[in-house]
């Protein structure tokens, strides 16, 4: 009888295990989801996720995609609704509100420590928050420099590289071509004139702004104000209408940016190191070289601005989302997503040169980065800061197409008038107008 | 019994507090009308109601809750929001942008909805003049309802490109023509986007006039003919007067679809290569700007409040003009 | 002769305007066959350089396109199936019931139409996530089985089916429901056939909508698929084309079922003595 007992407890207890240890196994694993907003850092993700879940077989990560426009919508959607992934990739400066209005998790003191020591100064200071958190990790940075096509230059004589807005404007002027009617056939510099709101200012502000010394934004103590409504921002603006409506170096209707450059129908442009793996792959061909951005009579740098993740204070598993993160950023995985996704990561001390033995090019990227007097900068940290930049997109887009401002100072003056008026408005809405 | 205009005259059965217009038979007892009284009020419960209350939830009681936000300083990203009265619609009143976008607006529905009924009568009353291969041509005009909205976008894009990039260009030079800046020229710009839309929803008006064409009665298109009326006749004076309630059916969805265009100017305005400026902005792109990109959800939603009334305007208007609400008692 | 010169002239007209209209996507046809460096020319050509199926077989590498294409046709499908039901129900109603109120609530019913989804998305959002929804097939679907324009659709056409069909089957007996089944139904086929056909379109080609619902890849829609395809500055072409394609046929299959239907169908709408 025991024997019975014995055997049939020890058959109920075997079949209970059987039948709880999916229970067990799923249990045991830790779900982690990810949203990232291209197909290259999605495809990025993917295999890096599934790197790091052959190591660590007891976590299992999703990674979705949604197109930037729709991750915006999608997290402001979900994201106050405690509905979004443990992992948001976004630009800084869209997590940022989020993390103001308490959405957002600070990094945890070891991996602020960790940031603190491997990254780049200026990328900590930027992604730092008022209440001195980091709020979110600066994965990949939109560095702007000027590419330019070598043979171009060769054949208008052009030896030095410009190494100055003054001999980047004499450059761009040399190289421009025409065709019978004065349609311009090959832009002498590519300026960013039309298309997709922020991304037309984030060029602007890099090519005129910067170096003529004008700031989008003035900090004053704990408020803002517009700082560009001075001789600056004035001359800024006229750069751009002198090389579209005067020396007719760029216009509207030619092919323009990496495809555009790609083709041959520009000589110069500014754009980030992802173009480097675009014109491997689409033109292999093209003789091209990389300068920094030139210094002007008010400042030197260009923007660099951070594509971060964050990770939300809904989240369940924090902890192992900020573990992946970490991972995904250190050494041997900076290197792997430098050269598949063509983006540029944020730190700088990592060994690339297998990298650059494949794609030279980015050396001057990186070295760049590092580039003592170069200052790098990046969207200040202020709720209202995507709103300000989207509105000034759209004046100074509707600037850029007004011939009447040739050689018109105060036609000019007025538009940057009007503009700084419109941005301190937002900022009185958001309560952060200084006085 | 029909009324000339030849849609049926109704003199249903009213049911519970309504007044009973139009005399049921008379051979009807009084039983007969209660049961079909309880019928009617049977499927009203079971069936209508029902239906209504989906309505409510899915569609007034958000329409309403956003209403409610106009009033209100409400940001999606912020938890926090307070009640604000009218200070919203005053900002209306001095935004720029706004106005702007309320002009574009008025302007696209100026433009398509002529367009695309006056287009659609047309070609409907073509094809309905029996001709061979009718199926035919009525898929080619279908085909670009279906096709969705992105492609055909960036398709249209390729078209409209400046210089000599972009097609129509490319074969307006062929053809000794000068370029035209489709989307680069502020004052064309909307009308290029617009015709995209016109070209996207055309296949639709054909074939709701066509159906209407189609069930004209055979002998009143024959009563006219013997009467030695010419085709263009027959189609003016006979058979379109007969379409009026689906062309007020038509009018105002044309008037609401381009009244509430977003998708088509979002992406013209989109990309860094081929692109227009803001200026071709419609009150739905501004919304969705406001709401998503500022996270400024009251101030978004006193602009949708700001479309709502007019659109109702707009269908109003149309209701009037078109007396095609053929009803008694109204 | 006169038959023949008109007819001639007929057909030109329609064949011109017909090709105009489909020239775009001829276009889309042919670029989904191109590859991307015969695609991005500082000049355009009509015909591929070099004919190439990488695009189409890229489709299923890309993302798991044939998934989402079943997800696009379920969400579709019910759809579609709800609202020949619910529009056609409220259509009689309001067509050929009288009750106090009536036309206030068709008012209100017609004036939501003047709204887009864009603007009340917010609330709806939340409500679903209410009702635990969000990122499943019943999220997706639930604001699409009503219909406003198609209810005042089949109200317009409803109205002219004459009172003396309903008047004699009730006499006989017949109940309401069987008055909507045998009658109504039967006679509003055509008018069902085509906002069939709208409601398919436009729940196929929705985008904000599964958007917000869906957070993960099994639950999206064909219409979501396309994104893959929008990389962060350059738009692959080729891809996108060649999904968009792909997303036609079902769509057009559709059509062509329901062409006869719709177009030849004869049917009460009102318009016979």
């Amino acid at each position: 009888m025991s024997k019975t007992l014995g055997t049939s407890l020890a058959t109920l207890l075997a079949v209970f295990m059987l039948a709880a240890a999916p229970m067990w196994a799923a249990a045991a694993q830790t779900e982690i989801t990810i949203w990232t907003a291209f197909p290259e850092m999605h495809q990025l993700v993917q295999e890096l996720a599934a790197k790091y879940m052959k190591e660590n077989p007891n976590v299992k990560i999703t990674a979705t995609l949604f197109p930037q426009r729709a991750q915006e919508e999608k997290v402001a959607v979900a994201l106050p609704s405690g509905q979004a992934a443990d992992l948001i990739e976004l630009d800084k400066f869209e997590l940022y509100p989020y993390y103001k209005n308490g959405f957002l998790e600070p990094l945890p003191p070891d991996m602020e420590a960790w940031v603190k020591k491997n990254w780049p100064e200026y990328s900590v200071k930027a992604n730092t928050a008022e209440d001195g958190k980091l709020f979110d990790f600066p994965w990949f940075n939109a560095f702007k420099m000027m590419f330019y096509n070598k043979d171009y230059f060769k054949e208008a004589g052009i030896t030095k590289v410009p190494t100055t807005v003054g001999e980047m404007t004499a450059a761009s002027k040399k190289l421009t071509k025409y065709d019978a009617k004065g349609n311009v056939t090959r832009a002498g510099l590519d300026y960013r004139i039309m298309g997709g709101g922020a991304g037309t200012m984030q060029k602007y502000w890099t090519q005129a702004m910067l170096p003529y010394g004008a700031k989008v934004l003035d900090q004053v103590g704990n408020k803002w104000r517009a700082g560009y409504n001075n001789d600056a921002g004035r001359n800024a603006l006229k750069m751009y209408i002198d090389a579209i409506h005067k020396d007719k170096v760029v216009a509207f209707d030619h092919k323009h940016d990496a495809e555009g450059f790609g083709l041959g129908v520009s000589a110069m442009f500014q754009r980030e190191a992802w173009v480097v793996g675009y014109l491997a792959k689409e033109a292999p061909k093209l003789n091209y070289g990389v300068f920094p951005m030139p210094k002007g009579s008010g400042g030197w740098g260009t923007v660099g601005n951070t594509m971060g993740l964050g990770v939300p204070k809904s989240s369940k598993v924090k902890k192992e989302a900020f573990a992946f993160a970490k991972w995904m950023m250190d050494d041997a995985q900076s290197v792997y997503s430098f050269e598949t996704s063509g983006w540029q990561p944020f730190r700088t001390n990592v060994d690339y040169a297998a990298l650059y033995k494949k794609q030279p090019m980015l050396k001057e990227f990186i070295q760049t980065s590092n580039l003592a007097g170069h200052a790098v900068y990046d969207y200040e940290n202020m709720p209202a800061i995507s709103e300000v930049h989207n509105r000034m997109a759209e004046r100074v887009m509707a600037a850029f197409k007004r011939a009447d401002l040739k050689d018109n100072p105060q036609g000019i003056g007025k538009v940057v008038g009007e503009m700084a008026e419109e941005t301190n408005r937002v900022l009185a809405d958001h309560g952060l107008l200084a006085k | 019994m029909a009324s000339p205009d030849g849609v049926g005259s109704t003199s249903s059965v009213a049911v519970g507090a309504g007044v009973a217009a139009g005399a049921p038979a008379r051979r009807r007892g009084a039983g007969s009308l209660q049961a079909l009284r309880r019928s009617q009020l049977s499927f009203l419960l079971w069936i209508f109601g029902p239906i209504v209350s989906l309505f409510i939830i899915i569609r007034v009681i958000p329409i309403f809750v956003i209403l409610i936000f106009s009033f209100t300083n409400y940001s999606i990203t912020r938890p926090v929001w307070r009640w604000t009265g009218l200070v919203n619609f005053e900002r209306l009143l001095q935004d720029n942008n706004f106005l702007l976008a309320l002009w574009n607006s008025t302007e696209y529905v100026l433009v398509a909805v002529p367009a695309e009924i006056g287009l659609g009568l047309l070609f409907a009353v073509l094809l309905s003049r029996r001709v061979r291969f009718e199926s035919f041509y009525e898929t080619l005009y279908f085909l670009p309802y279906i096709i969705p909205m992105v492609p055909a976008a960036i398709i249209w894009k390729w078209i409209y490109a400046p210089g000599s990039v972009g097609l129509a260009n490319f074969y307006l030079e062929m053809l000794g023509f000068g370029r035209v800046g489709w989307l680069t020229n502020s004052k064309i710009a909307l009308l290029a986007v617009i015709g995209m839309h016109v070209w996207k929803n055309l296949g639709f008006f054909v074939i709701i006039f066509l159906v209407g064409l189609k069930n004209v009665p055979a002998d009143v298109k024959e009563a006219a003919a013997i009467d030695g009326a010419s085709e263009w006749v027959k189609v003016w004076r006979v058979e379109l007067p007969l379409l009026k309630p689906i062309i007020l059916f038509g009018a105002i969805m044309a008037t609401i679809w381009a009244w509430s265009a977003f998708t088509e100017v979002y992406i013209m305005t989109q990309g860094t290569d081929i692109s227009t400026g803001t200026e071709i902005a419609v009150l739905v792109f501004r919304i969705y700007q406001e709401a998503f990109r500022f996270y400024n959800m009251g101030y978004a939603s006193a602009i949708s409040f700001v479309l709502f009334i007019l659109s109702l305007v707009f269908v109003l208007i149309q209701f009037k003009l078109f007396r095609g609400w053929k009803e008694e008692g109204v | 002769m006169r038959e023949t010169r008109h007819s001639a002239l007929l057909h030109a007209a329609l064949m011109i305007t017909g090709l105009a209209m489909v020239f775009p996507l001829v276009w889309v046809f042919l670029t989904s066959f191109k590859t991307s460096q015969d695609i991005i020319r500082a000049t355009p050509t009509l015909l591929p350089e070099r004919w190439t199926l990488e695009n189409y077989a890229g489709l299923t590498k890309t993302a798991p396109f044939i998934r989402f294409f079943l997800n696009s046709l379920l969400i579709s499908g019910v759809s579609t199936i709800f609202i020949i039901v619910t529009c056609s129900a409220a259509g009689f109603v309001f067509a050929k019931y009288r009750f106090r109120g009536k036309n206030l609530l068709l008012l209100l019913i017609i004036s939501t139409i003047l709204i887009p989804l864009q603007t009340y998305m917010i609330p709806l959002y939340l409500l679903t996530r209410w009702l635990g929804w969000i990122n499943t097939y019943q999220g997706q679907i639930f604001p699409l089985i009503i219909m406003s324009s198609g209810i005042f659709f089949m109200r317009q056409n409803i109205l002219g089916i004459p009172d003396e069909l309903l008047d004699a089957a009730r006499i006989d007996g017949a109940s309401e429901f069987a008055v909507y089944l045998r009658i109504i139904l039967p006679l509003s086929v055509s008018a069902l056939a085509a906002i069939s056909i709208v409601n398919w379109v436009y729940t196929w080609s929705m985008f904000i909508w599964p958007l917000v619902v869906a957070n993960t890849e099994d639950m999206f829609t064909m219409e979501l698929g396309l994104m893959y395809y929008q990389r962060q500055f350059i738009t692959e072409y080729g891809g996108i084309m060649a999904a968009c394609v792909v997303t036609l046929v079902p769509v057009l299959a559709v059509f062509l079922a329901f062409r006869t239907r719709i177009i030849e169908g004869i049917a009460f709408t009102g318009m016979k003595t």
